[in-house]
């Protein structure tokens, strides 16, 4: 029989735990191209390490890496090297038994395994899995409304492969020279300052104390400014720039230009881009407090989040840390069947939640975190987004007042109502 | 207001009641609340008021026959009509043969066959004050009596009509516990088909005489309505129900009525309380009714937050959603229930917190209240119990199939065939019906699913609310595993 890619993971996987039960401890390692490798290393190792080699690469086929298995002091890597965050620990040591981990290197998708402990709070992720549900207009809404509410927003365009907020904020003439990119390229070579990245919005323009600022993903088109090779090395990981690290900074020097230029943002927005990539995956686990989830309610969606959820549930205490970091929000919410469409999004999106990031509650456990279908401050209760046709013919573009609409803001008042309360501050 | 901590606590353990069940929790002139989505229910032209357990059935039922309080209610709602109202129990839980038929009698008039519906016009009939059928008489004599003289029934009808005319008043006759009228509930079903008959032919035929039914949701349904008309029963038919805010309301009530110095202390923090004519302190109308005003005043009380982390979830909202059962309703004597508890766990174990109520006891508060919620089931549904104990140390969802062949392994649909299919109730045992399914599993679900015990997923499986699910030693499936304690 074949051996396939998931075959092999799950076959060493079951040898790795063999081992660890005997009490060494394993850590599972992935190459890039998905060749696998048991790492061990324990007090008194008197394995048979080519009798163990044998079976690794009967288990694995194609995917069993050139040197199968490994003791700790072949890899002429320190102990150090073999610790969170860059390996996620499915099982600590116990008496008599071994501590197995796994450790997934150098692709895309392994910026979900990491979790940060303590992002910035003022920073909010907004994602979906898939593109075209309107997460961009909901930033533009939320920005608008925590600005009428006197508050300093700073939205970060991180959709890099299509950004579009910066034309729903921005106009041609107020385009900052700079964008995400350039940062993410410059930074690969130490030269990263003095980029002129943020401009103030000219077209929200709240009542009091309010700001907009954009951060755009580009810089202003014109002669000369290149966006595509620039593109090709943002996602760039080097040992000593990890994109996840240079990203954090561009974030954090779009913050301190708003506070040089006016005063500290109070919320920073990040549209992400839709899809399993790094930069989502960074966004959600590493720079942001809350993360609102879009999606609509297809079973292709469904089937997204719970593999993106399922990243995270491979190690439990990640589990337990960004459960509470996340939120789900309903897209394009038929208005004519409101009721019965959240209904099923919402039983579906628990199902999602409990398969992946909530407790398995025994009977009679009672501290276990595990929400129900109806629990509405549960991270799988949806906050609403309205959709009807009325909402097609408006084109922001050509209609730059498209944001005060009634229609507009009938359909996002429940979401831009309920978002301020989960901010660290209460949006007071 | 952080000083007032303690007082506040002590207020909530005065104020509330410690577990009661309903056959003894009788309305006073201080406890009664009226919350602003009953108004309808006791108008006199409504005939049908439906409402869930421990929705408040019985607490309007004697509310309504006791003068005083219902003077208040006619007062409380502007209904100037409740107070030219006469009630009089045509069936109830309390033992009043002279009245109507207790559940032995009941039991042999069904046995003794004939046509049910003459049951209930004898109960009429002797509200009415027919001298043949009063004093001395036993049930199955007054019947007799009444299948003997054919003409009779009209002719009191017609007369204590005019009578109640001319005097400006309704005769009102109320129906309560119809779950206590048999143990069969096919029986019962055709008991109740004669008292919706009857109430029916009282709207249509009388001006002056109504009669009010006070029914669970699961037994006023299509099969209780195959008879000509039956559809403007529905039509006005009225639902007790309770919101958050009347939850609320009902405590604020209860913490602003008590007996003590901390209530007047309470009086005064939330400011505006009306004395009315009764003595009652009337609720300022935004505590009685304003979710905005009313989450304000119980942050004072217990803090915004479930915990040091808001997204736990605001201590307002989380209260009333983790009683909720599966068709959304909270009962008030398990949410006072739980905020009970939480005041005494607070008091003892968390004396010094700021609040009044700790969040930790609330949590546990919302625990006990759980065990009322089963209380009041087995009160009032035993068979739900028996059906929910076999899945005790599962997890939901859970696959239907899985629910069956629990009960099939503990003989469930034999259990309640016995119980419920024959009459085998000695004197004293509460009678109590049982299942309209007990022949199929599946129609035992659709039961459960609506009564509200279970609900359906969307894949199909069955889950539980919280409140079940907690009491009956029931987890829930989740990815996550726990950490060994």
């Amino acid at each position: 029989m074949t051996v396939r890619f998931d075959d092999a993971w799950s076959r060493s996987r079951g040898l790795a735990d063999e081992l660890a039960a005997s009490g060494v401890d394993v850590v599972l390692s992935r190459d890039v191209a998905g060749r696998i490798s048991l790492i061990v290393s324990g007090t008194d190792t008197n394995l048979d390490l080519a009798e163990l080699s044998s079976r690794m690469t009967e288990s694995a086929g194609p995917y069993a890496g050139a040197a199968p298995v490994l003791s700790l002091s072949d890899t002429g890597l320190s102990p150090e090297f073999f610790e969170p965050p860059r390996l996620v620990v499915l099982r600590e040591r116990e008496p008599g038994r071994g501590r197995l981990a796994i450790m997934e290197q150098g692709v895309v998708g392994a910026a979900w395994r990491t979790v940060a402990e303590a992002p910035s709070t003022r920073r909010v992720t907004l994602y979906s899995y898939k593109g075209g549900v309107g997460r961009s207009t909901a930033t533009v809404m939320l920005a608008r409304e925590l600005a009428e509410r006197g508050r300093c927003v700073l939205v970060v365009d991180l959709d890099l492969e299509s950004p579009g907020i910066s034309s729903l904020l921005l106009t041609e003439e107020t385009h900052p020279d700079h964008g995400l990119v350039d940062f993410l390229v410059e930074s690969l070579v130490g030269n990263e300052f003095g980029l002129d990245l943020v401009t103030r919005s000219p077209l929200v323009k709240p009542s009091g104390n309010g700001e907009v600022w954009v951060a755009p993903a580009a810089g202003r088109s014109r002669d000369g400014y290149t966006y595509l090779p620039k593109l090709n090395r943002a996602y760039i990981d080097t040992p000593e720039h990890t994109f996840a690290r240079r990203l954090d900074a561009a974030v954090t020097a779009c913050e301190t230009a708003v506070q040089k230029l006016s005063r500290p943002p109070d919320h920073v927005l990040l549209d992400s881009r839709a899809g399993i990539h790094d930069i989502a995956a960074v966004a959600i686990t590493d720079l942001s407090d809350l993360s609102l989830l879009f999606a609509t309610d297809s079973p292709q969606t469904w089937n997204g989040y719970r593999q993106l959820l399922g990243q995270w549930a491979v190690s439990p205490l990640d589990a337990r840390t960004i459960r509470q970091r996340l939120r789900m929000v309903a897209a394009m919410v038929p208005s004519a069947r409101e009721d019965a469409y959240l209904t099923s999004f919402r039983d579906h999106a628990q199902d999602c939640f409990a398969r992946t990031v909530y407790d398995n509650a025994e009977p009679d456990d009672q501290d276990a975190y595990s929400p129900g279908v109806n629990d509405e401050a549960a991270p799988h209760s949806p906050l609403p987004i309205l959709f009807s046709s009325e909402l097609i013919g408006l084109d922001p573009t050509t209609n730059p007042d498209w944001h005060q609409s009634e229609l507009v803001q009938a359909a996002y008042s429940e979401f831009v109502d309920t978002v301020p309360k989960l901010l660290s501050d209460g949006g007071e | 207001m952080n000083a007032s901590g303690p007082v506040w606590t002590d207020l909530l353990r005065t104020a509330l009641p410690s577990i009661v069940d309903a056959d003894t929790e009788r309305p006073d002139l201080r406890t009664l609340f009226t919350p602003n989505t009953h108004r309808q229910a006791l108008d006199p032209d409504v005939t049908v008021v439906r409402g869930a357990r421990g929705a408040g059935k019985t607490v309007w039922f004697s509310a309504l026959q006791e003068p005083v309080l219902r003077a208040l209610a006619t007062d409380s709602y502007q209904l100037p009509r409740l107070g030219t109202v006469d009630p009089i129990a045509g069936y109830g839980s309390a033992l009043e043969p002279e009245r109507y038929p207790g559940p032995k009698a009941m039991e042999s008039l069904v046995r003794a066959g004939g046509d049910l519906d003459d049951i209930w016009s004898a109960v009429l009939l002797v509200a009415l004050g027919v001298p043949e059928l009063t004093a001395g008489r036993t049930w199955s004599d007054r019947i007799e009596w009444l299948r003997s003289n054919p003409d009779a029934r009209d002719g009191v009808i017609a007369r204590a009509d005019r009578e109640a005319g001319r005097d400006g008043r309704i005769r009102l006759l109320m129906f309560d516990a119809l779950d206590r009228l048999h143990p069969d509930r096919g029986q019962v079903d055709q008991l109740v088909t004669g008292i919706l008959k009857l109430a029916l032919e009282l709207r249509t035929r009388t001006r002056n005489i109504r009669a009010k039914v006070f029914i669970r949701h699961d037994m006023f349904n299509a099969d209780q309505l195959r008879f000509p008309d039956a559809s403007k029963l529905t039509a006005n038919a009225s639902s007790l129900t309770w919101t958050s805010t009347n939850l609320y309301g009902l405590l604020f009530h209860l913490m602003g009525n008590a007996a003590t110095p901390e209530a007047e202390r309470f009086r005064e923090f939330a400011s505006d309380h009306r004395p009315d004519a009764s003595g009652r302190w009337q609720l300022p109308p935004g505590l009685a009714g304003e979710a905005g005003v009313q989450q304000g005043l119980f942050h004072e009380l217990a803090g915004e937050f479930m915990g040091s982390d808001r997204r736990r979830g605001r201590t307002y909202t989380w209260l009333p959603n983790h009683l909720v059962d599966g068709i959304g309703q909270v009962s008030p004597r398990s949410f006072l229930s739980a905020v009970r508890t939480a005041a005494d766990v607070s008091g003892e174990t968390y004396p010094s917190h700021r609040y009044a109520l700790h969040w930790d006891g609330i949590r546990r508060g919302v625990q006990e209240a759980s065990t009322i919620r089963v209380a009041e089931i087995e009160e009032d549904l035993p068979w739900v119990a028996d059906t929910l104990r076999p899945l005790g140390g599962r997890q939901v969802p859970i696959e239907q199939g899985v629910v069956e062949s629990a009960w099939n392994d503990a003989d469930l649909l034999g259990r309640l065939r016995s119980r419920y299919s024959e009459t085998t109730s000695e004197p004293d045992e509460q009678v109590r019906t049982g299942p309209r399914n007990i022949d199929r599993a599946a129609g035992l679900v659709d039961e459960l699913i609506q009564l509200g015990i279970m609900s359906r997923r969307a894949d199909g499986r069955l889950d539980l609310p919280d409140v079940y699910r907690i009491a009956f030693h029931i987890g829930r499936k989740g990815g996550v595993p726990r950490l060994p304690r």
